[in-house]
């Protein structure tokens, strides 16, 4: 008995873009697409990081829902009365891009071979279909993986372990799925889309008595798929909008009530998709996947050493010089092809069989900003994270995965000097750059990825949310959407604060320092006329040394982020001590305490 | 890798091939203005050699220093060829708004900005280690950082005696050699009490704030700066002695040459204020 477990990654298109760009979770992000006559309309949104309150007491996440296909003015209406106009305002808008969501969902894809050989992004019929006609196929927008688990879920410890362990793995990389394993890709597709509504041993519950959390996996049974799922409502069919309306005319709105459908009146009262999706829900017409050769194309090696090696006589040498014979197998038909490494997995294999703990796999995820065709480079990388980790008392084999690659840029090197170069140098800005993306990849590699970034501004006028850390990418990569109050204004995307030049401090506190008198570590200010609401205090007390006031620029008044919880608002001021050195302190108006806020270092 | 233009092919010519020497010279010769004229006068060369480090040493909370620093760092990856400026940052007190408007300001509208990249190492080691990658990366212009600072308040380092102290002057040396073999300038800030300490930097230069005038606006920003050790300090530039220097951090670079000007003056019978 064949079994399939099915992912969905809901409303794809947004949460890849929220991964490129995570800073996007705190405002609402639309999909559009730009229809007939020009009428924009919304493939898929979310607001990730939404307000839990509503505009009105209303709770947000029952207070709305916009249905793919929904024109964006009305869409940003909805918005509007929902969270107030200022959410339409920071609202991001970007164009949809189904070329680049199969993209990335095959990456994810391969990356998810770890949990079966055979892992597909359609089914041999859905392939089929989406290419003679795309525009006519409601799921022609891919947001589903299929993997043919029969038999790895022993490997896991079941079937309950494998989607419970796939779907928080996802979730550890910032993917949010739901999953579930039944016998056929159909069944498994209706189940994931609905775990909200089936318990975790497959049985129908109804919506109301589901939690407050939907799940997010199933397990249907074998051969238990049409008594299981008959409950649910047609759109775990697959069906077209037209064939749903047409079963609804006749009262039937759950795949129960298809299934008890004759197949002569089926086939002759409804078009030929129904029965289709029947008999591949039920599991009496094959349904294959289409394992292209996308999913099988990106190389792997293996070494598998005669006895289990121990650590402490194999050396960094005999290590490295494995792993580069590995990497150089890995790299070079991808070379021949035209494309790089962009991540990479090595598994540091234990001997089996010497319990659980020890039979776990040393696990070296790498990823680049920059396609790679260097085993060398590779190598440094993998070393980075091999220096910092505990490797297993012995070895049986390693294992070199490529998990994602790209297309690589490659030149012909010039044999002389480039005569102009200012610096003197031989390298052109070609090899900087390049230069500059091997650093971004070994200081991420050894301090971590979130360790490194590029500062972006952000239009917020509160200090601490005046920027971002943004993940450095190769600057042609960067994509270029705007806001909506951005086009308002007619300007590009929030650039560079530059009215604030030379008024922001280049130290600045994670956190305001609230004045604690008592507290000899912190600072302590002394207002020594309170009366005088529009001045920074005279004195001030300064890691155990009294600064005195002789000047002072101000206030600088700011209230906003009432959109973010309780409104800020502050008078800030530029003061110079009388020894010349300068910092930055604020009033809370809320209560007049004060706090430093930055020191102009 | 360097290679060395009309000069170094002339020495080649001449039989002598002294690598060293030649990277030496190579380096020598490439001198960029820090954008301050006052400055630069202090500076053997008229600027900031690239390849080389440079230690600030802050005289008190809030002295500028590290202000001076990335105002130096945002011209040197203007002006270089490299056009990356990383900022290594272990105590996560780094507040790129006030950088990054530089860096926008100076750079040509028709070409891509500098780049700026933070680095948060999390132990002395990686901060060490990421220091000198980024000194070793040609694509680097200058790297900012700020070695064993303590305390954000306080602007002390953290006490390193024995091995600790021997770590931080191995590294010191081992970026100075990165610098050298790929060009970058390493910005130091470092309180005034590492006075005392033995450094490697072809430069300390003491940072002292002084009172602003009290017409002065807020984007001024008036200092002394004065060479008081590294290899430059016998080779002096133009000026000896402390000069003092006012930055306009509205627009990077020296406002001596404006302070003269009326804020306010009228023509045709229309006021106009000076921006």
């Amino acid at each position: 008995m064949s079994r399939f477990m099915t992912i969905w990654l809901p409303r794809w298109p947004v949460q890849r873009r929220l991964r490129e760009h995570p800073e996007w979770r705190n405002v609402p992000v639309f999909v559009s697409r730009r229809e007939r006559r020009g009428v924009m309309t919304v493939a898929s949104w979310a607001w990730a990081d939404a307000p839990r309150e509503a505009a009105g007491g209303l709770r947000a996440g029952h207070a709305l829902r916009i249905p793919a296909g929904t024109s964006l003015a009305e869409a940003m209406a909805l918005l509007a009365l929902t969270y107030g106009s200022r959410a339409c305002h920071v609202s991001q808008v970007v164009p949809d891009d189904p070329a680049a969501d199969q993209a990335v969902l095959e990456r994810v894809a391969r990356w998810c071979r770890r949990f079966s050989p055979a892992v597909a992004t359609a089914t041999v019929d859905d392939a089929a279909r989406s290419s003679r006609a795309p525009e006519a196929d409601p799921h022609a927008s891919p947001d589903c993986l299929f993997l043919d688990v029969t038999g790895t879920a022993g490997f896991f410890g079941g079937e309950s372990m494998l989607v419970r362990t796939t779907v928080w793995t996802l979730a550890a990389r910032g993917l949010h799925a739901r999953a579930a394993i039944a016998d056929t890709p159909g069944a498994a597709w209706a189940a994931a889309h609905h775990t909200h509504l089936l318990a975790n041993d497959g049985v129908t519950i109804s919506p109301r008595s589901a939690g407050r959390r939907p799940r997010r996996w199933a397990v249907v049974p074998a051969g238990e798929q049409t008594s299981l799922l008959s409950g649910l409502p047609l759109a775990a069919l697959r069906l077209d909008a037209a064939t749903t309306t047409a079963l609804r005319e006749v009262g039937i709105d759950t795949v129960g009530g298809v299934l008890k459908l004759s197949a002569k009146s089926l086939t002759s009262r409804f078009p030929a998709t129904l029965g289709l999706r029947r008999a591949q829900l039920t599991g009496t017409r094959a349904e294959p996947l289409a394992c292209g050769s996308g999913t099988e194309s990106l190389p792997q090696m293996s070494h598998a050493f005669e006895l289990p090696i121990p650590t402490t006589t194999f050396t960094e040498g005999m290590l490295a010089a494995v792993l580069e014979r590995l990497l150089t197998g890995c790299v070079s038909p991808l070379a021949a092809r035209g494309e790089g490494v962009l991540a990479l997995q090595v598994r540091l294999e234990p001997p089996a069989g010497m319990g659980m703990a020890t039979s776990t796999p040393t696990v070296i995820d790498v990823g680049l900003f920059r396609p790679s065709i260097s085993p060398r480079h590779l190598l440094e990388l993998v070393q980075l994270r091999l220096g910092r980790l505990r490797l297993p008392r012995e070895l049986d084999g390693i294992v070199v995965e490529v998990v994602a690659a790209g297309a690589a840029a490659c030149r012909q090197r010039a044999l002389f000097a480039d005569a102009t170069d200012g610096a003197g140098t031989r390298d052109t800005s070609a090899d900087r750059t390049a230069a500059v993306d091997m650093l971004l990849d070994r200081l991420s590699g050894r301090l971590g990825r979130d360790a490194v970034f590029e500062p972006r501004p952000v239009a917020d006028a509160q200090p601490e949310h005046a920027w971002i850390p943004s993940a450095p990418v190769d600057s042609a990569a960067r994509p270029t959407t705007t806001s909506h109050r951005d086009r308002a204004r007619g300007s590009a995307p929030a650039g560079a604060p530059l009215r604030l030049t030379g008024r922001r401090p280049i130290w600045m506190p994670a956190r305001p320092v609230r004045v604690e008198p008592l507290q000899a570590e912190l600072i302590a200010v002394t207002a020594i006329d309170p009366a005088a609401e529009r001045q920074p205090p005279l004195r001030f007390r300064l890691a155990g040394q009294v600064h005195r006031v002789v000047q002072f620029h101000g206030p600088e008044r700011i209230e906003t982020a009432w959109w973010r919880g309780p409104i800020v608002r502050r008078d800030y001021y530029v003061v110079e001590t009388e020894t010349g050195g300068r910092f930055w302190l604020f009033r809370r108006l809320k209560d007049g305490a004060w706090f430093l806020h930055g020191v102009f270092a | 890798m360097v290679t060395f233009g009309s000069t170094g092919l002339a020495l080649l010519a001449g039989g002598v091939v002294d690598a060293e020497q030649l990277q030496r010279h190579a380096h020598d010769r490439e001198v960029v203005s820090s954008g301050l004229r006052r400055l630069d006068s202090l500076l053997p060369g008229g600027g900031v050699r690239r390849g080389s480090l440079i230690e600030w040493l802050a005289g008190g909370e809030g002295s500028g220093a590290t202000t001076l620093a990335g105002l130096v760092a945002c011209r040197l990856a203007v002006a270089s060829s490299a056009r990356t400026l990383v900022v290594v940052d272990r105590r996560g007190w780094f507040h790129p708004p006030a950088l990054m408007p530089w860096l926008a300001r100076q750079g040509d509208p028709g070409k891509e900005g500098p780049r700026l990249i933070v680095a948060r190492p999390s132990s002395d080691d990686d901060e060490i280690w990421a220091i000198d990658q980024a000194l070793r990366c040609s694509g680097v212009a200058a790297v900012v950082a700020w070695p064993r600072m303590t305390a954000l308040w306080s602007g002390q380092e953290r006490p390193a005696r024995g091995h600790a102290f021997q770590q931080w002057t191995t590294a010191m040396r081992r970026w100075q050699l990165a610098a050298r073999s790929s060009g970058a300038v390493g910005l130091f800030v470092r309180p005034e009490a590492a006075r005392r300490e033995p450094s490697w930097a072809e430069a300390r230069i003491a940072v002292t704030p002084l009172p602003s005038p009290p017409d002065a606006a807020v984007t001024e920003r008036s200092l002394r700066v004065e060479i008081v050790g590294g290899a430059w300090n016998g080779r002096s530039g133009a000026a000896t002695g402390p000069v003092d220097v006012v930055l306009d951090l509205l627009r990077p670079g020296e406002a001596t040459a404006r302070r003269g000007l009326p804020r306010a003056f009228a023509t045709g019978g229309a006021a106009c204020l000076a921006s």
